[in-house]
């Protein structure tokens, strides 16, 4: 079924939405989940309340990409949630990811503002689709679906090393991207 | 805590993006329930066969030793793991352990002692009997013939009747009378012998 059809199937509150949705992006979501929480349990926990916010929140949303909505919804309740566990020793990419990025911003201001974020977030934009298709599909394998460098190696027929290496250097090009657009460092 | 804010950041970059980068998710391999469901039916008949089979095979353990030892000419044979019949009276007597008696039988058993009836016994496990231990068995005490692993006793009325025997679950018997069994056993009893002694005649 045609995403536009299951978004539908949401504004008319028909329950088959959400079995579609499932059948559909259920793979999906789970592997979001899973390599944030890299636990099968919480993973599956997270796509059921992915699936209830959707419901809560199409309508009054309309999505245009069904995928990407239900991945972010994923990715942001399996943050929360490892946020919520963080003090439990836990595996997953997160960490990792994390010491990652904390090159880009330092760890100065954990509540920053909404207008901050937005700005961010627009800033985060304009720098990826600036950057070379496959150097952006790197990252964002990396940064949003928190893949692990063996994983992106295979999938990008690359060597590890050289993943690492392609990754520090979008690291080093965002941080001075940032910089030149008024973020405090 | 970590900064978290460019990994939630990340979480409203363009939607385009993330489906451009979207990794390809392998399919679990799905069991074919189908498949499965035939697998068991002929795993449940290959357990039928095999029970069937065993089975078949035990029973033909027993039935061997009646069709390869019996002298199968003999007419009304009964084959029996016990001894001692009821045989108050004809009608009474019409069948023995399951077995079918025919009146030809009864005849010979109301008979005085000199007709007598010709016991074969055999083991049940199918293992031959060996003449020395036909000794030992009947304690010299009647009068028999040995073929091929297996016992003739020619036996009295009587004696059939209160046939004192030890382990008498590891036998098989089969009765006919005696002219039958002389008919029917080419080779035949040797010598005649005093069929309560073993003593020649």
């Amino acid at each position: 079924m045609e995403d536009k059809q299951i978004v539908e199937l949401y504004w008319a509150r028909s329950e088959t939405a959400i079995s579609e949705t499932e059948k559909k992006y259920g793979r999906y979501c789970h592997y979001i989940a899973y390599q944030i929480l890299y636990s099968d349990e919480d993973a599956r926990e997270v796509v059921n309340d992915t699936y209830l916010k959707v419901w809560n929140t199409v309508p009054p949303q309309r999505p245009d990409s069904l995928k990407a909505y239900v991945g972010t919804i994923s990715r942001q309740l399996s943050l929360n949630r490892y946020e919520g566990q963080h003090t439990q020793k836990r595996g997953g990419q997160v960490s990792l990811v994390l010491d990652e990025l904390s090159e880009c911003i330092p760890d100065h201001d954990s509540g920053a503002d909404f207008g901050e974020r937005v700005a961010l977030s627009d800033a985060l934009n304009r720098f990826l689709w600036a950057l070379p298709q496959r150097t952006r599909n790197i990252f964002v394998r990396r940064y949003f679906y928190l893949s692990t460098v063996a994983e992106i190696a295979n999938d990008f027929s690359m060597k590890e090393s050289n993943v690492t290496m392609h990754l520090l250097r979008t690291r080093n090009k965002l941080k001075d991207f940032l910089n030149k657009e008024g973020f405090d460092l | 805590m970590k900064n978290t804010n460019l990994l939630h950041a990340m979480d409203n970059i363009d939607p385009r993006l993330i489906l451009d980068a979207a990794p390809d998710i392998p399919r679990k391999k799905r069991v074919n329930k189908r498949w499965v469901k035939w697998a068991s039916l002929a795993a449940c008949l290959c357990l039928i066969a095999i029970a069937a089979f065993t089975i078949t095979l035990k029973l033909n353990d027993r039935g061997d030793i009646v069709d390869n030892v019996l002298p199968t000419d003999i007419d009304h044979i009964i084959w029996s793991s016990e001894l001692g019949p009821d045989i108050d009276s004809k009608e009474e007597f019409s069948e023995w352990n399951g077995f079918f008696v025919d009146p030809s039988l009864y005849d010979a058993l109301q008979k005085d002692s000199d007709e007598y009836i010709a016991v074969m016994m055999t083991r049940a496990d199918g293992r031959k009997i060996e003449e020395t231990e036909s000794d030992e068995l009947l304690a010299k005490t009647l009068n028999r013939d040995y073929h091929n692993g297996n016992l003739y006793l020619f036996v009295t009325r009587d004696q059939f009747l209160h046939w004192n025997l030890d382990n008498k679950g590891d036998y098989l018997f089969c009765l006919a009378s005696r002219s039958a069994y002389e008919g029917a056993v080419t080779e035949g009893p040797a010598e005649e012998k005093d069929p309560v002694t073993g003593s020649l005649a």
